[in-house]
């Protein structure tokens, strides 16, 4: 990308119908927006449409992504055991990640959905972080999910995993 | 909530948030309903907890296979769990071998059959128990001792293969050696095979006609390689004969990579097989050269010969010879020869001394090496008058009395060519081999009852051994004779032959130095008045002591690993730091050294209860 490429501007638009303004590079760090933008060739005139996504996750996408404009690009490495394994996550994007459920699952849905892989595994990895060191019932209650088990199952479960108690 | 995001997520995002999980929290997720526990047994997910869980397993597991092959393929979790639940029940009977000295060998037998399966596990156990943990130094000795276990185990499989004339590779046969002096460290028969892919493909790489080129140039370039990166040779040829130059591993693995010639081949050789190049050690007398021999239906100039042809000692067209421990150039034949005669072997040997010797002899050589090499280590020693023997790590690696027993057990095992010299042999090495294992390695008493009894057929030695073998169960298998310190009251009345009411001295963890010869040592036991044979007390000179034979005595083990028994009035008690010789064998009686007390915490209550 030339420096005056980078300098550009891409228009976004949001699920919910708004346009959004913002630098290529960002944008960029969505691999649907950057083919998007290979694929057009025009680059700044088209308003790209992000169809899954409203307006407050976009914005919030796009913070992150202006944070990490910079990062390195992700390497190809996506072997299942060779990916880093730690649930460590860097000061800026705990923060950034401090925000209601409801936001945080848009957020990891969104970076499903426009392709930015790095900000997916810092969702997925804060969702982790909030399972670990939990009893199911307590995994439960902070996911409100209904355990639809019958006693028979559960019994059943509970013996095939009984190597794990003690914890 | 109306909305349930967590519902909504699609099954493979939920796949990635499981990978994030270690495998108790997979497991308490997969048990909050019916979708997430389906998640929860994607073979994946498993697979990566097995890798990242567990680096050792049995070869009956084919790991290297299964992680090559789809991962659905393998029952991945319940795979895990197998190894779980081995690690669970290896914990308790480790635990349970700490506290009493009733049924351990049996105990460390259960574990240590596991194999490899509980060799992560006792890894933990040796390098991970913190400083501070009330029986620090036996847990460290006995994940240690179990870990030997399972490397000699390991190692007399192959020799015995060796000796049955089973197929097994040269570096097996003398990785075998290092398997009894590791103790831990990297280097055993899977790293060994590692790295010497590792080094072929390496050298592969550095033209991509590798494959087309000549045997002789490859030939070659492997030596140039492995010279180059120091991986064989001995530059100075300083301590020629020092200990570590006898092991594979340690020429492999740790700096200065020095080796013997014998090593240095041995690493040339089984690297150029894995390029296709047949190479062997030789025979030749005092030194050992790479044999190259040509894959008969081609030349090793890659000419046309015919397969029909026989191998052709003289010609050099056939056979080629390396020196990869001294240089990386071909050796002319003649320049050999002439050697040979020089050395004053005749010339109708001289194509025996330039051919390719037998892995068996090559195994065989390494003993006796080794056993040099120990007896000039013992000498070292002696002369360093020390029981630390020096500074680092030298006087613990490799250890000499491992390098030792791996000698005494490859002699044993190994034999000869014939049945006579064999039975000679296991006659001459036998004594040697039950006074080590007795003194510093009775967990092996498993291996003396399955592969050494056998070998002695219908001679006087079995029943000997058969009868020490049942002893030695039985005492594994009763409780210890509980020795009471005699009371105020008893030594009052006079019933035991202790003058004043001192009663026995020291307790069972003193450290001392002895009053006489000065070395260092540590009560491990004692009686109230000297109860060895009459003999020993009389070539001892007991009864010129001033206070005679009428004292406390004590079984103490040395920090050379000697076991002695010492009268009380030798005994110097001394309150300082003990030496890391005699912190790392005193795991095997005592849980810690109280630096407070300046003395060892008893782990042999069950014998000496009030200690």
């Amino acid at each position: 990308m030339s420096a005056e490429a980078a300098d550009q501007q891409v228009k976004l638009v949001s699920s919910d119908n708004v346009e959004i303004l913002t630098e290529r590079k960002v944008a960029e760090r969505s691999m649907l927006i950057k083919n998007m933008i290979e694929d057009l060739g025009a680059p700044g005139e088209e308003p790209i449409p992000i169809m899954n996504v409203s307006e407050a996750v976009l914005r919030k996408v796009l913070e992150w992504c202006t944070h990490h404009k910079n990062d390195p690009a992700p390497t190809q490495d996506d072997d299942a055991d060779s990916r880093k394994k730690t649930t460590d996550i860097d000061d800026w994007d705990q923060k950034f990640m401090q925000v209601d459920q409801e936001m945080l699952f848009e957020i990891i849905l969104a970076a499903n959905y426009m392709d930015i892989k790095a900000l997916l595994d810092v969702g997925c990895k804060t969702v982790a972080n909030m399972i670990k060191g939990k009893s199911p019932e307590e995994i439960r209650k902070t996911f409100n999910i209904q355990n639809d088990f019958t006693p028979e199952e559960e019994e059943q479960i509970r013996r095939e995993n009984e190597w794990a108690e003690d914890r | 909530m109306s909305l349930l995001p967590f519902t909504n997520l699609p099954e493979e995002l939920l796949e990635i948030i499981v990978t994030y999980l270690p495998p108790l929290d997979t497991v308490a997720f997969g048990r909050t309903c019916r979708r997430n526990n389906k998640t929860t047994y994607e073979p994946l997910i498993w697979r990566s907890h097995c890798v990242r869980e567990f680096r050792y397993w049995q070869p009956s597991h084919d790991i290297e296979d299964r992680l090559e092959q789809p991962p659905a393929q393998t029952k991945w979790r319940a795979l895990f769990v197998e190894r779980k639940k081995r690690d669970k029940e290896a914990q308790q009977l480790f635990e349970a071998l700490l506290k009493t000295q009733q049924h351990r060998i049996h105990r460390m037998e259960k574990v240590a059959k596991h194999g490899y399966d509980v060799k992560d596990l006792l890894l933990r156990e040796r390098d991970h128990t913190p400083d501070d943990a009330e029986d620090v130094l036996a847990r460290r000795y006995y994940a240690d001792a179990i870990l030997g276990q399972i490397h000699r185990a390991t190692a007399l499989e192959k020799w015995m293969r060796l000796q049955k004339q089973q197929m097994v590779r040269l570096e097996e046969v003398l990785g075998a050696y290092d398997l009894f002096v590791l103790a831990g460290k990297k280097g055993d028969l899977n790293d060994i095979d590692r790295e010497l892919n590792r080094v072929a493909d390496a050298i592969k790489s550095q033209d991509l006609h590798f494959d087309a080129w000549t045997i002789r140039d490859k030939a070659i370039a492997v030596a140039r390689w492995l010279r180059e990166h120091n991986l064989v040779g001995n530059p100075g040829e300083e301590d020629y004969h020092a200990l570590r130059n006898n092991f594979i591993s340690i020429a492999l693995f740790d700096s200065p990579h020095t080796s013997l010639p014998l090593q240095s081949v041995a690493i040339y050789c089984a690297i150029s097989r894995r390029l296709g190049i047949d190479a062997r050690p030789s025979n030749y007398p005092h030194h050992v050269h790479a044999v190259i021999q040509t894959p008969l239906d081609t030349t090793l100039d890659g000419g046309p010969r015919s397969a029909t042809r026989e191998l052709d000692y003289d010609n050099p067209a056939d056979i080629m010879h390396m020196d990869p421990w001294r240089s990386e150039t071909e050796l002319p034949r003649e320049a050999l020869s002439s050697r040979l005669l020089q050395m004053g072997a005749p010339r109708a040997q001289h194509s025996y001394h330039l051919g390719p010797s037998s892995t068996l002899e090559i195994a065989l050589r390494t003993g006796r090496n080794i056993m040099n090499s120990v007896q000039q280590a013992r000498d070292l020693q002696r002369q360093a008058g020390g029981d630390d023997g020096g500074e680092g790590e030298g006087p613990f690696y490799p250890d000499i009395d491992a390098a030792w027993y791996s000698m005494l057990w490859s002699m044993l095992v190994l034999g000869d060519t014939n049945a006579a010299t064999t039975l000679h042999r296991r006659r001459q090495c036998l004594p040697y081999l039950i006074e080590h294992y007795q003194a510093h390695f009775p967990e092996d008493l498993g291996l003396i009852e399955t592969l050494v009894i056998p070998m002695l057929g219908n001679e006087r030695e079995h029943h000997v051994l058969l009868h020490l073998v049942t002893t030695a169960r039985t005492g594994d298998a009763n409780a210890r004779p509980i020795s009471k310190r005699p009371s105020r009251d008893q030594l009052r009345a006079g019933l035991f032959p202790i003058p004043g009411t001192g009663g026995v001295g020291c307790k069972i963890g003193t450290l001392f130095r002895h009053r006489r010869y000065g070395y260092e040592g540590v009560v491990v036991g004692w009686d109230t008045k000297c109860s060895a044979e009459p003999r020993w007390i009389e070539q001892m000179g007991v009864d010129r002591l001033p206070r005679g034979r009428e004292q406390p005595f004590y079984n103490v083990v040395a920090a050379d690993k000697s076991v002695r028994y010492v009268a009380e009035e030798n005994i110097e008690v001394v309150k300082e730091k003990p030496s890391r010789a005699v912190l790392a064998l005193a795991g095997r009686w005592f849980k810690r050294w109280d630096g407070r007390a300046g003395v060892f915490v008893s782990n042999i209550r069950d014998e000496y209860p009030d200690d």
